[in-house]
């Protein structure tokens, strides 16, 4: 580590604030992770055909039915095939991942964003605040997830933006718990006393401090939460509390395809692949994004 | 000659990893013989713990490596045994007691099935299970711990205990030979001298070989005969240790190494400390490892140093020696007494003490901490005062709540009861706003360099960090000058400025953590044991770096540490705690010369010094250990551990009285006796 001659040790070099921001800091490290920018790429990728679906097939195909062509193996002209329907499966994919993606992305940052505030309130300030914040979400957790959300998409009625509010919900504890359990290891360290003597407040502590020092274990938990969410959101639409059946969506799609799993396995396998592939390149790009971010494995 | 239980010739250790080489011992050679005690010294990182390791065959399978050499035990090359043959050595003749208590027994097992264990795997005697329970009492008496409590588990013993323990599984088998790794870094003053005896006496009796690793000289100066310095993976110099502590001659880094050390019984205004740091093991210098750091550096240390024989003992590794060169022009005595000091401190304080107002008192100030339905006393009713620009010490043995009072004093705790007077006003009855422009003028300097500093902020950041909170500057690029100016001021190279703390070294941590503290020029720091976690090289010059922004920036501090030697060397007041209150307040001179309270005493008379002279003395070793500060009885809190405790001293609590010139003193033992 410190391989510096020693004799330099008392030359005065010219300084040079190299006060680049950390993301830029963070992104020259990152480039170097492979599996990590094949992860950025695919995600980026997949955000980009979803925005852009308009302009490689219109948004009839996916909805529109003709049951002459049901069932129709993958070919240059359905290059998923066709389902049960007649409706082509890559049209019906495309448009999906516009909601999946939506709901994987949308509800795992604002889990993160509430769980991670909630959490370090409770690790941080402990007492009293601790012990409601974490029976709270006892209560939470001691329901099924899908029940939870359920029972919230029925107060406020279906929808995407109320799935997406009730699946929040659902995920916030396991959040909270990590967070919970990181800030209180950070917060016993000296360097949180020595903060505090010199009179920062305590947001700036949370932020500045300890926040920074959990964010490992969140980005784990938030990469391993998009997947989680995207088969969430298809739960509920296949009871029929989602997105409304017409409406491609990725779990839709595979819970539709499920009836056919003898006879065309292809209807399962897109779907399939592609939740596989999202929450595959979310995960590496995490733990890439987690070792960029640790200023402890810079070389 | 008799034959050694133990030679090693030449050995060679690395360690390899995919990135580096490490040469952790280069071609080190000593022997020992039987009943003798061979204590190897050197800083972190010098090989110590790997050549132990090489002797047990335990170095870590995937990248430790021996390369060359040799390891003769009893005549058998321990390098050729296999597996199997090597495990019937291990524990049965050689055994090995690790440094840390804490971590070194299982936590599942009872102690008795600990000890006991060695036992059946080896069952040298063949002994019945009836016969090695009674070896397991044997031991457990022989390390002075009743057998009734063989049935215990290792969390309900202290410390102390848990070694004694750990020393009675290595003593099962009765081992020819003992290798002890720092056996007694990890524990207090008092027991570790109740422990150095006991390995003492154990030795004598059972008339065992042991090597002894440490990084205190005091510890060798009272245990071994034999002493072999190490550095870098080298043994550097090599001698009964007579030549090491009374002899003229020596290695240039060893001298160092006894310059670093504040020595206990003369006053040294400033130490010397060896310039540098222990050069990096991946990379080491060409020839000798020292030269970088050596005083004396010739151009011929570019070339690996001779082994040159002082006498039929001493051994001496470095170019200075070998006959070529002018042995007497060389002889290093300007490193034995230390630069020109700048000024007495003592004449200096006894012209302005005339009634200078006390910068930090408190009155009566109390932390207690509820634990379920009772309550720990960590601090009892401490008053205190230091002038400005004054060192209070306060010493005292882990767990007599010395770190408590340094937090309650800034507020960092909230007090229980009491005062704390910030020239002259009470702070703790200040408003949150009221206190946080206080919080400028009173900082801590913190203990652990590696947990005081965020690792994700780097040291220019860590240094601006109090500045941004407290807008002490208008634009970040005021802030950050300032803050490299800081680095200067302790001695951090600037190129560091970007740096993060993982990248640096315990000392310019520590550096990092001061430049913090000072940034908002406060006028008191409160030093929690700021050199407990480095190398004596590296502590004496953080300890000179704190002296001299003292005498610059007119600083009071209050200096938490349970280094006796430390704290003699950087106070001008000592206060000596124990379980919570204050048994002993004086002048730093006068603690040393003639404490009063037992405890005081014990504490002092437990610290190994690295002088034969004090070495061989009876030393009275202090019994017990320190109890549990929760609802203390009435009367003195040391009774238990006193021995001219009498009635009095447990129905009734002591005062501190002033026995003449400010020393005061909790006794009634003196009370008695005090002349009117």
């Amino acid at each position: 580590m410190n391989n510096l001659p020693l004799l330099t040790e008392n030359q005065q070099d010219d300084l040079v604030f190299k006060k680049e921001s950390v993301l830029v800091e963070t992104w020259q490290r990152l480039k170097q992770n492979k599996l990590a920018m094949f992860g950025l790429i695919t995600i980026f990728l997949m955000i980009v055909l979803a925005f852009c679906a308009e302009l490689i097939t219109p948004y009839a195909n996916a909805i529109t039915m003709n049951f002459k062509q049901k069932l129709l193996l993958p070919s240059g002209q359905h290059w998923f095939g066709t389902d049960n329907f007649g409706r082509d499966v890559f049209a019906r994919c495309l448009y999906g991942s516009r909601v999946s993606l939506a709901v994987g992305f949308g509800t795992s940052i604002a889990s993160l964003l509430i769980g991670s505030v909630v959490g370090s309130m409770a690790g941080f300030i402990g007492g009293r605040v601790d012990n409601l914040i974490m029976r709270f979400m006892d209560l939470f957790s001691s329901m099924p997830a899908i029940l939870l959300a359920m029972a919230v998409v029925a107060a406020l009625g279906s929808g995407l933006v109320n799935v997406g509010i009730a699946i929040t919900i659902a995920s916030i504890p396991t959040f909270v718990r990590v967070v919970r359990s990181s800030v209180l290891s950070i917060a016993d360290q000296e360097f949180i006393e020595a903060a505090r003597a010199g009179g920062t407040r305590t947001p700036r502590i949370i932020f500045r401090h300890v926040l920074p020092n959990a964010i490992g274990p969140l980005i784990v938990q938030s990469t391993m939460n998009v997947s989680q969410m995207i088969i969430m959101a298809a739960v509920l639409s296949f009871l029929g509390m989602g997105v409304d059946p017409p409406q491609p969506e990725w779990g839709a799609l595979l819970s539709e395809a499920k009836e056919f799993l003898r006879t065309a396995p292809y209807l399962m396998f897109f779907p399939g692949a592609l939740i596989c592939l999202s929450s595959f390149s979310m995960n590496v790009l995490g733990d890439g994004l987690r070792d960029a971010l640790d200023p402890r494995l810079r070389d | 000659m008799e034959k050694p239980i133990l030679s090693v010739n030449n050995l060679n250790v690395i360690y390899k990893t995919r990135k580096f080489t490490v040469n952790a011992v280069n071609d080190i050679s000593f022997s020992l013989n039987k009943k003798e005690t061979i204590g190897i010294v050197g800083e972190t990182g010098a090989g110590k713990t790997t050549t132990a390791l090489s002797i047990m065959r335990l170095l870590p399978e995937r990248t430790g490596r021996i390369t060359g050499g040799g390891i003769h035990f009893n005549g058998d090359n321990l390098l050729s045994l296999t597996e199997a043959q090597m495990q019937c050595v291990r524990g049965a003749n050689i055994a090995m007691i690790f440094q840390d208590p804490m971590t070194s027994l299982n936590p599942v097992l009872t102690v008795g099935e600990q000890i006991s264990e060695a036992l059946v795997l080896h069952n040298t005697g063949n002994r019945s299970p009836q016969q090695i329970e009674k070896r397991v009492d044997e031991v457990l008496t022989l390390v002075g711990i009743s057998p009734s409590r063989k049935k215990d588990y290792p969390h309900q013993f202290s410390g102390g205990m848990k070694q004694r323990i750990v020393i009675a599984i290595a003593l099962a088998c009765e081992p020819s030979m003992l290798i002890a790794d720092e056996p007694t870094t990890a524990l207090d003053v008092t027991i570790q001298a109740q422990v150095l005896q006991m390995i003492r006496d154990l030795r004598n009796r059972l008339s065992t070989s042991m090597i002894m690793i440490t990084h205190d000289l005091g510890i060798v100066a009272q245990t071994c005969d034999t002493v072999a310095v190490m550095y870098a993976g080298e043994l550097i110099e090599i001698g009964r240790i007579a030549d090491i502590f009374t002899g003229d001659l020596h290695h240039p880094y060893s001298l160092g190494l006894f310059g670093s050390i504040p020595k206990m019984r003369e006053k040294t205004e400033r130490l010397t400390p060896i310039p540098g740091l222990m050069p990096d093991p991946t990379c080491l210098p060409a020839g000798c490892h020292f030269s970088p750091r050596c005083p004396y550096r010739m151009d011929v240390c570019n070339t690996p140093a001779p082994t040159c024989k002082m006498n039929e003992t001493h051994q001496i590794r470095c170019h200075l020696f070998a006959k070529e060169s002018l042995v007497s022009m060389h002889l290093p005595e300007s490193l034995k007494t230390s630069p020109a000091l700048p000024k007495d401190r003592t004449q200096e304080s006894a012209i302005e003490e005339k009634h200078e107002a006390p910068l930090i008192q408190t009155l009566g100030l109390k932390k207690y901490f509820r634990i379920k339905n009772s309550y720990l006393h960590a601090v009892d009713d401490i008053n205190l005062s230091i002038s400005r620009g004054k060192t209070l010490g306060v010493v005292g043995e882990s767990g007599c709540g010395k770190s408590t009072l340094g937090r309650v004093i800034l507020r960092l705790l909230k007090a229980t009861a009491g005062e704390v007077r910030f020239n002259g006003e009470n702070i703790l009855g200040y408003g949150t706003q009221k206190m946080r422009e206080m919080r400028r003028k009173m900082q801590i300097i913190l203990q652990d360099p590696y947990s005081s500093l965020n690792p994700r902020m780097s040291v220019v950041e860590t240094i601006a960090e109090y500045m941004i909170v407290n807008k002490t500057f208008k634009t970040r690029q005021e802030i950050f000058n300032r803050a490299v100016k800081l680095m200067d001021t302790v001695g951090l190279a600037r190129r560091y400025v970007n740096s993060y703390p993982h990248e640096l070294d315990g000392g310019r941590r520590q550096r990092i953590g001061i430049a913090r503290a000072i940034s908002l020029d406060p006028e008191f720091i409160v030093c929690d044991e700021p050199v407990s976690a480095l190398d004596v090289s590296i502590q004496a010059q953080i300890l000179n770096l704190l002296m001299d922004i003292q005498k610059e920036h007119e600083l009071t501090y209050l200096f938490i540490t349970h280094d006796l030697s430390v704290v003699k060397h950087i106070s001008d007041e000592i206060l000596v705690m124990y379980l919570g209150q204050c048994v002993e307040h004086a002048a730093s001179d006068d603690l040393f010369d003639s404490p009063m309270h037992p405890y005081t005493k014990a504490l002092l008379s437990a610290v190994p010094e690295p002088d034969l002279s004090a070495s061989r003395r009876e030393i009275s070793v202090i019994r017990g250990e320190i109890t549990n500060p929760i609802d203390p009885p009435v009367g003195c809190r040391f009774a238990a551990r006193c021995d001219s405790c009498r009635d009095i001293c447990r129905s009734k609590d002591p005062q501190l009285v002033d026995y003449g010139n400010k020393h005061y003193v909790a006794c009634f033992m003196l009370q008695n006796y005090r002349v009117f």
